[in-house]
């Protein structure tokens, strides 16, 4: 005949459940508390937005991960109750997981996720709520241990999904690193390292205790082991609250508002403790209403100023897509210009030489007619040529290919020399090109001889077109104190207008009466002068007084002494 | 039809969810449709029992620390019925009336209820 003795039995496991420290279980209130405060918190700041009903949701399913596991150690005698709580437990442990996996889904792709990946989610949970209440979860209930039986084939099944949804989210971040914007790489990566921290230690200590005293490596005594790692939910809260701050996740200005408020309110209400007569209680009572009334009015016009904030920021944003978008096809206009350029200046040269071949008479005496044609030709070609060479070096100075071989040479023999050469020029057109010095120095500068040469020349061959009668005056002086050296050049030509003059040095830019006298700029020689001086370390500057008034341009480099 | 769309996901979950909790609660708690295992003394002169050597609590040297003892399944809901706060009398009735399964250590169902203690006929694992 059997003896069977329950009692016995049941105050056994008592023994066993009573070795568990007391704090460590009652510790689940608190914990799950806290998540649920900050879950919800968030949720009701911002109902619509997915990323906070999921936020909310993971929050939700731990507190209920812990009301049931609480419920497991209270119910140690009860085995019904022990029985309805185990049987949960493990569903609701994946679903953290899933839930988890949504979030830095939404976060990374900052948008929903699709029905088809939806649907994935249901079919690997449905075998977990199909066979919920089978023996395929829970054999039977073990009133020695105070435990339930778990069957290998559900508890092998939920911790190899649960795995499975805590591993895809690093490879999920992983796969989606280099189209993440660079802005909010940090905060993807710290919100996956403080996840993943949570869910990895949650996972660690339910299976790694689980799994060391079923291996026989921990005494059965040590399961209350797997109760530490709850605790790294409000590691995950504080690291959540740590991006709110640091990196305004959600909005932390309508937070604080609140915070502040419910304060003041918490502060007026305390009141009423202290209140003794009838006209106090009538005084706190209107005071708190004046505080409520206020108080909505705040938190109101701080969401208001979060709401245009964002509006900003979005437009902002935009502004700043679509400044790269243009900065993008500058650069491809460029790149095509120098192209296109290289691509002309061939031929050129050719029909050049050749038109200057014919009107020197290499083939032969031409007539008079088609000897003019010829120089026709030439001319022309010659200032193509020009043209040319200014939008390629327009394209070099905005693709930055613009190349300066900088040596010690004397200017004021390269601008004497300059002005000799474009005198007959003048002459032709009966101008008189002077050059004069008040130097104190020998005139020697660091810089690139040819773009020096180049500068200057383009200058006074200006004040040679723009100048209808009278004279040019190129002028040079220094200042050895601040080792400047400057080249004037002052024509008595059309001038210019002060509108003019603000503009003068910017792409195609032409003064407005400059096609009364020359049609053949392209506007470009200033701006790319300008832009070689500048590169050199020099300036060049402009003054007139005006329309017809004449003007003069002074260029400007470092003196070397 | 975009509303249903939209949250069909949720609405499925939360209804999965809803239904495994009532289901389960009725089941378990409602119903107590389940069984439960008990441990018990076992003759290891007649039976195959199991055999436990962790319940040594003798300071003496040379104590005899083990034990044997077999498993009882009962099914909950009967119990609940039968007998109240656990009165060991009611449940020594309620087992010798044939309603308590018993299962030794060379039953091949020990597994299945994760018993993996050594049999007491296994030499190497007895004092005699």
């Amino acid at each position: 005949m059997n003896s069977y003795n329950i009692a016995e039995n049941i105050s056994i496991c008592a023994d066993i459940v009573n070795e568990a420290s007391k704090l460590l279980f009652y510790s689940h209130i608190p914990t799950a508390g806290l998540a649920l405060l900050i879950g919800l918190y968030i949720l009701v700041q911002n109902k619509s937005d997915i990323l906070s009903r999921q936020l909310a949701a993971i929050t939700i399913l731990f507190a209920v991960w812990c009301a049931l596991d609480l419920t497991v150690w209270l119910a140690y005698s009860n085995s019904r109750y022990l029985m309805f709580a185990w049987s949960l437990l493990n569903i609701v442990f994946t679903l953290i997981f899933v839930c988890s996996f949504y979030f830095v889904y939404v976060f990374v792709n900052q948008k929903d996720i699709s029905l088809r990946m939806k649907l994935f989610f249901i079919v690997t949970l449905l075998p977990l709520f199909l066979f919920l209440t089978t023996k395929i979860n829970l054999v039977a209930s073990n009133a020695t241990d105070c435990v339930a039986i778990e069957n290998p084939l559900y508890s092998n099944y939920y911790l190899v999904i649960s795995l499975g949804y805590g591993l895809s989210i690093i490879a999920f971040v992983t796969y989606k690193w280099k189209s993440i914007e660079t802005e909010r790489k940090k905060i993807v990566f710290l919100l996956t390292l403080g996840i993943e921290s949570f869910l990895l230690v949650f996972y660690g200590t339910i299976w790694g205790v689980g799994y060391l005293i079923d291996s026989g490596y921990f005494e059965y005594s040590n399961y209350n082991l797997e109760q530490y790692g709850l605790f790294s939910m409000p590691a995950f809260m504080a690291f959540l609250a740590y991006l709110t701050v640091r990196y305004k996740m959600f909005n932390v200005k309508l937070v604080s508002a609140q915070v502040l408020v419910a304060g003041l309110l918490f502060l007026i209400a305390t009141q009423f403790f202290f209140v003794e007569t009838t006209m106090n209680y009538v005084l706190v009572c209107v005071t708190l209403l004046i505080g409520l009334i206020g108080s909505y009015y705040l938190v109101e016009s701080v969401q208001k100023e979060i709401n245009q904030r964002e509006e900003i920021e979005k437009l902002a944003k935009g502004l700043e897509k679509a400044n790269a978008r243009l900065r993008e096809l500058d650069k491809q206009k460029s790149e095509f210009v120098s192209i296109a350029s290289h691509q002309l200046r061939s031929p050129l040269t050719a029909m050049r030489g050749y038109a200057s071949m014919l009107a020197e008479g290499s083939f032969g005496k031409l007539p008079d007619k088609a000897l003019d044609a010829a120089n026709r030709i030439e001319d022309s070609a010659k200032l193509m040529a020009m043209s040319v060479e200014d939008y390629l070096n327009v394209s070099r100075i905005e693709s930055g290919n613009m190349k300066y071989n900088l040596s010690d040479f004397n200017i004021r023999e390269m601008t004497d020399k300059l002005c000799d050469d474009l005198r007959p020029e003048a002459l032709k057109q009966n101008l008189i090109l002077l050059f004069r010095t008040d130097l104190k120095s020998r005139g020697m500068v660091n810089a690139d001889i040819g773009k020096t040469n180049q500068i200057i020349h383009n200058l006074i061959n200006n004040s040679i077109k723009y100048t209808p009668k009278g004279t040019i005056n190129v002028f040079m002086r220094d200042d050895v104190q601040n080792k400047r050296i400057y080249v004037d050049i002052t024509d008595t030509g059309i001038g210019m207008s002060r509108e003019t003059m603000h503009t003068l040095f910017q792409k195609f830019s032409r003064a407005d009466n400059a096609n009364s006298v020359n049609v053949s700029g392209t506007g470009l020689g200033l701006y790319v002068a300008f832009k070689m001086a500048e590169a050199m370390g020099g300036t060049i500057t402009c003054k007139s007084e005006g329309d017809g008034k004449g003007s003069t341009f002074t260029f400007e480099l470092p003196l070397k002494l | 039809m975009s509303f249903l769309r939209k949250h069909l996901y949720a609405l499925i979950l939360v209804t999965l969810i809803s239904v495994s909790f009532s289901a389960s609660y009725y089941k378990y708690v409602i119903l107590a449709d389940f069984e439960t295992i008990f441990y018990t003394e076992c003759d290891p002169d007649t039976e195959s029992c199991f055999v436990s050597d962790d319940s040594c609590t003798g300071d003496e040297p040379g104590e005899n620390c083990v034990e044997y003892f077999k498993a009882v399944i009962v099914d909950q809901g009967e119990i609940d019925s039968m007998c109240t706060d656990w009165d060991t009398g009611c449940l020594q009735s309620f087992c010798t009336s044939a309603h308590c399964k018993t299962i030794t250590c060379e039953d091949s169902r020990a597994e299945y209820y994760k018993i993996s203690n050594a049999c007491s006929n296994d030499a190497s694992s007895t004092e005699e």
